[in-house]
């Protein structure tokens, strides 16, 4: 194989991973937060005080779609920068395999 | 040599904070995912002749809506199952029970804005009523601030 097309396909690869990983982080940060006390999900005081109508089931629904979505995409660019850099999250623990037990002499 | 060295080493750092976040978002989403279908809110100092914000229930299926009023001297509790039809005519049903003092049965159906639904406190002066065909709202119809909470679950 051409060792450069394999380079690029690398680089293109890892770029795809870390957006991918980076995509799950920014819809976690987009993600509606509701706290969760005693088992249920607590609107904030902010959005009861005005005259607002809130949907508690299409809020509780977008948090839990959007934060399944954000778990998808983080976990699976983590296992993919895992598998592109394995052979550098490798080579330490091999290296170290290598060495004496009882270091220099 | 020093770069072969220093390089795995990073490496194992982003891949340790790459692990934390990972585990951080798979944890926020597990407990989104597993917590019920359960909703509170508070309304705290809730003035005089105040409303508060409305809610609006998932339709077509049975809501336990249940509040309690922690204002010192007129503490209450209410509670009702309540269904909003969703579809024409529109109007929220509910029965269930008001709060002390005197609780008793309440129960009846509307669209009609400021219909009682349920006391919560012990006065019976705070409420939880009908604000459009499609939500509900809390009233302070006493003549003091009033704090409480509400939950619904469905």
């Amino acid at each position: 194989m051409n060792p450069r097309k394999s380079n690029r396909r690398e680089q293109w690869q890892g770029l795809f991973f870390w957006s991918l990983f980076a995509a799950g982080l920014l819809v976690q940060l987009l993600a509606p937060r509701l706290e969760i006390s005693n088992g249920a999900f607590v609107i904030p005081p902010a959005l009861v005080a005005g005259g607002n109508n809130i949907r508690p089931d299409e809020i509780i629904a977008k948090q839990r779609r959007m934060q399944l979505i954000s778990a998808v995409l983080t976990v699976s660019g983590a296992l993919g920068l895992a598998y592109r850099y394995r052979e550098i999250l490798t080579r330490k623990a091999s290296r170290r395999s290598d060495e004496p037990a009882g270091g220099p002499a | 040599m020093m770069t072969n060295q220093k390089t795995p080493r990073a490496a194992v750092l982003v891949a340790a904070v790459i692990t934390v976040l990972t585990f951080g978002t798979v944890a926020n989403a597990v407990q989104t995912i597993t917590t019920a279908n359960a909703a509170t809110f508070s309304y705290i100092n809730l003035l005089p002749g105040a409303i508060s914000a409305a809610f609006t229930p998932v339709f077509g299926r049975p809501v336990s809506v249940m509040g309690v009023n922690t204002t010192i001297g007129d503490r209450g509790v209410g509670q009702v199952t309540l269904l909003r039809s969703g579809i024409a005519p529109t109007f929220i049903e509910w029965t269930g029970l008001e709060s002390p003092a005197a609780a008793a049965i309440t129960s009846g159906f509307s669209g009609v804005a400021g219909t009682h639904i349920v006391y919560i406190n012990f006065a019976h002066t705070v409420d939880i009523e009908v604000n459009t065909p499609d939500s509900i709202r809390v009233r302070n119809g006493s003549g003091i601030l009033q704090s409480g909470n509400v939950t619904l679950i469905w």
